[in-house]
């Protein structure tokens, strides 16, 4: 009797010890595995670049001893769908890239069981996991859902450029050519404006060519009223801020908002504004921008980065300069910013993995120093070196790259990333790199701005368990930003007389027909701010 | 021997005809202008390089074949074209069977079914069951990430057999049918060595229109063949250069969104050009069909 | 003989009616086979339209919720907007039907075969410059500053028009538009049709008399009516479903009162909630399918009264 219950003690035993154990390394070391893996990766494609064949595909494969799947959708697919399809049909990779995943998509796996909680596997295997939370304990709010696990690993961006986007741009020799400084207040910019008008600044005879100010509808803050507004009342998207106390604060009524229609509308009328700004698009304005020195045109435009707009065969980025926020009639000088950095949720494991240990390592490892610098230029001698030089960051070596960003690298957010600025900005600062590797750019303008930013406070991530409510902010947002936008470009164009005290009061009036109270209180209570 | 074509007998015109006539001149070729001098102006936009194509002159204002030579470098084209061309060749032919099969029985008076064949058909014009529960579907039957996927959900369109049906109804005098009945002809007989060939004119179009879906038809292919790039179709390879995708901008980095800018501005037009020639080229072989009464006169005959 | 027969039960007639013709039935099964695989058996996803789908959860498993997402469409506060800007532009559209039969007309009498080929060929060319091409072009063309147009109207002494800026503008660009992409290929049809019509019937017109304008009216128009009865029917039985990307890329701030329809105000919801709402897009989908059927029913019994041709 007793040699059985040995032998079915010692059958359990047995049938307790997991069929294939693979040894892993010490967690946080490379290679992950010293037997063959492989883990499936759905991912989008972007246009340039080669998942499949690229550096760093190549050399991950063999720091980590993990071979990759690549599930990749068209890049011209829309994303949505796509990730919708696949939690649909459940086909499920095993780790889930490239989309930056919402707080909703997080909230719809974990009711379909799709995603893993990571919880576990941070405490034993995460170690840069562990370190970016220990240096960032805001993260761990904004990475946790409400059943308080966390599902998935965070993208961040030190990028300062991105911190405000609602930047003006001037043409640095015409400033010159006009014997004008950068101006500082909205009058000295009408002065600016007014004085390209009426002279031949291009130089070549025709004193009528010369286009003060020019956008374009529908591109990336090129609204002159994204930069125009603030110095009398401060502009954001979506036409809300959160306080620095908490409330929710509506801009498109207010007193200085309207004082900033007349500033827009004045401008437009002395013909200081091209008519085609809020029509034409990006392929329009293009044109008009990108001309040879002798037939340039365009003496402002407004936008988030210069580079965007400009064709670099024909100008330089630094032909078109930052203008620094201008300062209002009540002293104001401000532009809305957001505090801390760009934070996103990328990268998830799901329930069909069957190495979750060793997929959760892969993903890890990305968040470490080292994988900052690979994820940002690829790996050290084969694609940069350190020389000596200094470094935007202010070190004395910095980092010169040997292959190009395009052919080695992964789009920056298709991975996991724990951004270091010491790392981002580790490229060489020297003027000859200044037209070929915008950091500098950016960088300037960003700094131009920093000293004028007002938080939004709006964060990024926003766990909203209440469906309804998310909807009902979407559903606002759209009707409102459409009346908003409709009713300002007719109020700057002269269609709608901004000084007739009427037409003023029935836009509000209309405002508040729409809900602007109920809008406000949903924002407020998707944010959580709510009282 | 000349055909006795209406052309070669002598028509004495009148004068209200000979006005006609002129109009008919005059208003064709201001039509022609019309249509050309865009096309002229994608055509010479082809030719320039980069981004200033403003100019009103038809001659390009930076000549230079930067953009045909992109494109020809650039390898998925050429892989896009090639399945096009498969998608096109099959997914015609499969298309033109299937609606045959269902017009043709559906333009017989006698055929008692048709009524209810007709709603059946109608009913999936405007109702369907969404893309998550069609792509369900399109997998529990295996068809994913094969080029089945593209050949078979597109296989009728119910629009085009509607005219198709129209045609066989009204074109195809019914004392044929009664006379081949007394000859004691079966109905699939009378289909294969009667209908057919008078259904000349109205298989070429139906067919050119299928051609031509099947060529520009690119959802499919994006949903169904995600991720197998080697079965992609020219025209999702186009829609990858030249839209904007909205729901992924943000997620671009600088490097990316510029290298799509770049290329989209030297390929954009060059594109188009490469994109059209097959089903150009289609069209002539298709308009032989459309000479008037060919077909009636030689079966008649 | 008894002139009364005994009643054949619905299954005898079936029955012989499957054996007189069953040659037809044969071939009608494989497109009846093709529809039932791949539009019925996913046609349970309708009523995604009455419950609160998710990706995450079958269809079967979401909650029923009735009217609740039809209800919301209706009484969105700008339904009616959209309902009418869609309309109106179908409606413009539908008005230029006849451009494509004119055109199909003209190229019909044209005494030069190599003329007409030519002319056809090139305005069937249109028809495949992608959308996206197309706004470009569109909007070049009426740039205020150096679009054809303007250059035209400043040349003859005029002041340059933003077309783009006026709303008033806006149908009748997106109609023209249309019509100079789409007449070419929409008037083949036509063209295979006229070309089915016996040419004896024309000898026999021409002995009598009858000039080219009295043919194409008592021969031409007669033999095509059927097709184009029932192209318009189909046309009308599609008038609000504009589609969105044409309009999206034509919008702008200021057109947005007309030029806001069904479709951009879907695609839009998607990218805002950055979700798509599948039960709201499928509520307002299946919407305008029932209206679009109602529409066609009755322009069906209008235009079979008229012409003697109908759908069913």
């Amino acid at each position: 009797m007793k040699k059985l219950a040995l032998l079915l003690a010692a059958l359990m035993l047995l049938a307790a010890i997991p069929a294939s154990a693979l040894t892993l390394s010490e967690p946080g070391t490379l290679p992950i595995v010293d037997e063959p893996v492989t883990l499936t990766v759905w991912g989008q494609e972007t246009v340039g670049r080669d998942y499949l064949t690229c550096p760093n595909t190549v050399n991950y494969e063999k720091m980590t001893g993990v071979h990759i799947d690549w599930k990749l959708i068209s890049s011209s697919e829309d994303q949505n769908t796509a990730f919708n399809l696949s939690i649909a049909s459940n086909d499920l990779p095993d780790i889930y890239a490239s989309r930056w995943l919402s707080t909703t998509d997080v909230l719809n796996c974990v009711e379909g069981d799709i995603l893993i909680p990571l919880n576990d596997l941070i405490e034993s295997d995460g170690v840069y996991y562990r370190q970016a939370l220990e240096e960032q304990p805001q993260y761990v709010d904004m990475l946790t859902a409400p059943d308080g696990n966390i599902y998935t690993f965070m993208y961040t961006d030190t990028g300062v450029h991105k911190d405000s986007e609602y930047k003006m741009y001037v043409k640095a020799a015409w400033l010159d050519t006009l014997g004008l400084g950068m101006p500082t207040t909205p009058e000295e910019f009408k002065d600016l404006l007014i004085a390209i008008r009426d002279n031949d600044v291009n130089g070549n005879g025709d004193a009528t060519d010369e286009i003060p100010l020019v956008g374009y509808y529908n591109g990336r803050k090129t609204d002159p009223i994204c930069f125009l507004m603030n110095p009398y009342e401060l502009y954001r998207e979506n036409y809300y801020v959160i306080t620095d106390e908490g409330e929710v604060r509506f801009l498109a009524n207010t007193d200085g908002w309207r004082e900033g229609l007349k500033y827009l509308a004045d401008l437009y009328s002395e013909g200081l504004i091209d008519e085609n700004t809020y029509v034409q698009d990006g392929t329009q304005f293009n044109n008009l921008l990108n001309k040879p020195a002798d037939e340039a045109i365009v003496g402002t435009f407004p936008c988030w980065y210069q580079g965007a707009q400009i064709d670099a065969s024909v100008l330089d980025w630094t032909d078109y300069v930052a203008v620094p926020p201008l300062e209002g009639p009540t002293g104001l000088r401000q532009s809305a910013a957001r505090k801390g950095g760009n934070f996103n949720m990328v990268g998830a494991i799901t329930t069909a993995c069957e190495n979750p240990q060793v997929a959760f390592r892969w993903l890890d490892w990305m968040l470490s120093e080292e994988g900052t610098y690979f994820g940002h230029y690829g790996l050290e001698g084969e694609n940069w070196e350190w020389v000596d030089e200094p470094s935007y960051f202010g070190g004395d070596k910095s980092v010169k790259r040997i292959t190009t960003d395009l052919e080695t690298l992964w789009n920056s957010g298709t991975f996991p990333r724990y951004d270091r600025a010491s790392v981002r900005y580790a490229t060489t600062q020297n003027p000859e790199t200044y037209t070929t590797d915008n950091t500098y750019v950016l960088v300037s303008a960003a700094q131009a701005y920093e000293p004028y930013y007002v938080w939004h406070n709006i964060p990024d991530i926003v766990w909203c368990a209440d469906e309804d409510v998310v909807l009902e902010r979407a559903d606002f947002q759209t009707l409102f930003n459409d009346y908003i936008l409709a009713m300002d470009t007719q109020f700057v164009m002269g269609e709608l007389d901004i000084n007739d005290d009427d037409a003023w009061a029935e836009y509000v009036a209309e405002l508040d027909a729409m809900g602007l109270e109920d809008y406000m209180a949903v924002v407020a209570t998707y944010y959580g701010v709510a009282d | 021997m000349k055909k006795t074509t209406l052309k070669n007998r002598a028509i004495r015109h009148t004068t209200a005809d000979k006005v006609f006539l002129a109009l008919d001149w005059i208003i064709l070729t201001v039509f022609l202008l019309i249509i050309a001098y865009p096309l002229l102006f994608v055509i010479s936009a082809s030719f320039s390089s980069g981004t200033s194509v403003m100019s009103l002159s038809l001659w390009p204002e930076r000549p230079s074949l930067v953009g045909y030579r992109t494109v020809f470098e650039y390898k998925d084209i050429w892989t896009g074209y090639g399945n096009s061309l498969f998608y096109m060749a099959f997914g015609t032919l499969i298309s033109l069977v299937v609606t045959t099969m269902c017009a043709y029985p559906l333009s017989r008076p006698d055929f008692k079914g048709r009524g209810f064949i007709m709603v059946l058909c109608m009913i999936t014009m405007y109702f369907s069951g969404g893309l998550i529960p069609t792509y369900l579907t399109i997998r529990s039957l295996g068809l994913l990430r094969t080029r089945w996927a593209v050949l078979l959900p597109g296989a009728m369109s119910v629009y085009n057999m509607i005219v198709m049906r129209t045609y066989m109804r009204t074109q195809i005098p019914l004392e044929l049918l009664e006379s081949s009945q007394l000859d004691g002809c079966g109905n699939i007989r009378y289909l294969l060595s009667i209908v057919l060939p008078l259904s000349g004119p109205i298989m070429a179009v139906i067919g050119l229109f299928y051609a031509v879906g099947h060529w520009n038809a690119y959802f499919d292919a994006m949903i169904y063949l995600s991720g197998s790039r080697g079965l992609y179709p020219l025209s999702l390879i186009l829609r990858e250069i030249l839209v904007e995708n909205d729901s992924t901008i943000d997620q671009l980095d600088i490097e990316t969104l510029m290298a799509i800018e770049e290329r989209r501005n030297i390929m954009k037009y060059a594109v188009i050009v490469v994109s059209c020639l097959p089903v150009m080229v289609l069209y002539p072989f298709v308009q032989k069909y459309f000479v008037k009464g060919v077909m009636i006169g030689a079966v008649k005959g | 003989m008894a002139q009364t027969r005994p009643k054949q039960s619905i299954w005898q007639n079936i029955g012989a009616e499957l054996r007189k013709n069953w040659g037809l039935y044969l071939l009608v099964a494989v497109p009846v086979v093709y529809l039932i695989i791949f539009k019925y058996w996913p046609m349970y996803g309708v009523q995604i339209a009455f419950r609160e789908y998710k990706p995450t959860r079958t269809i079967w498993g979401s909650p029923w919720v009735g009217l609740k997402y039809i209800r919301k469409f209706i009484e969105y506060r700008k339904f009616w907007d959209l309902i009418r800007n869609t309309f109106l532009i179908s409606f413009y559209s539908l008005l230029t039907f006849p451009l494509p039969i004119v055109l199909a007309l003209l190229l019909n009498y044209m005494p030069s075969q190599r003329y007409k080929k030519t002319v056809q060929l090139i305005s069937y060319a249109p028809h495949f410059i992608s959308t996206v091409v197309m706004v470009g072009i569109l909007l070049q063309f009426l740039d205020t500053r150096s679009g054809l147009i303007n250059v035209i109207i400043t040349a003859l002494g005029g002041k340059a028009i933003n077309f783009m800026a006026k709303p008033q503008y806006f149908r009748f660009i997106y109609v023209a538009s249309g019509v100079w992409q789409g007449v070419g290929y929409s008037s083949i049809i036509y063209i295979a049709a006229l070309s089915g019509v016996s040419p004896e019937l024309h000898e026999a017109a021409i002995v009598d008399g009858a000039d080219i304008v009295k043919r194409i009216w008592h021969i031409d128009l007669p033999s095509i009516l059927p097709t184009v009865a029932i192209l318009l029917i189909m046309n009308a039985g599609s008038m609000l479903s504009v589609g969105y990307e044409k309009i999206y890329l034509m919008q702008n701030s200021l057109n947005n009162a007309v030029s806001e329809v069904i479709s951009t105000y879907t695609y839009k919801q998607g990218i805002a909630a950055s979700n798509p709402q599948y039960s709201y897009g499928a509520a307002i989908g299946l919407f305008i399918s029932l209206v679009n059927v109602v529409l066609l029913l009755i322009v069906n019994r209008i235009t079979g009264k008229l012409s003697g041709s109908s759908l069913f």
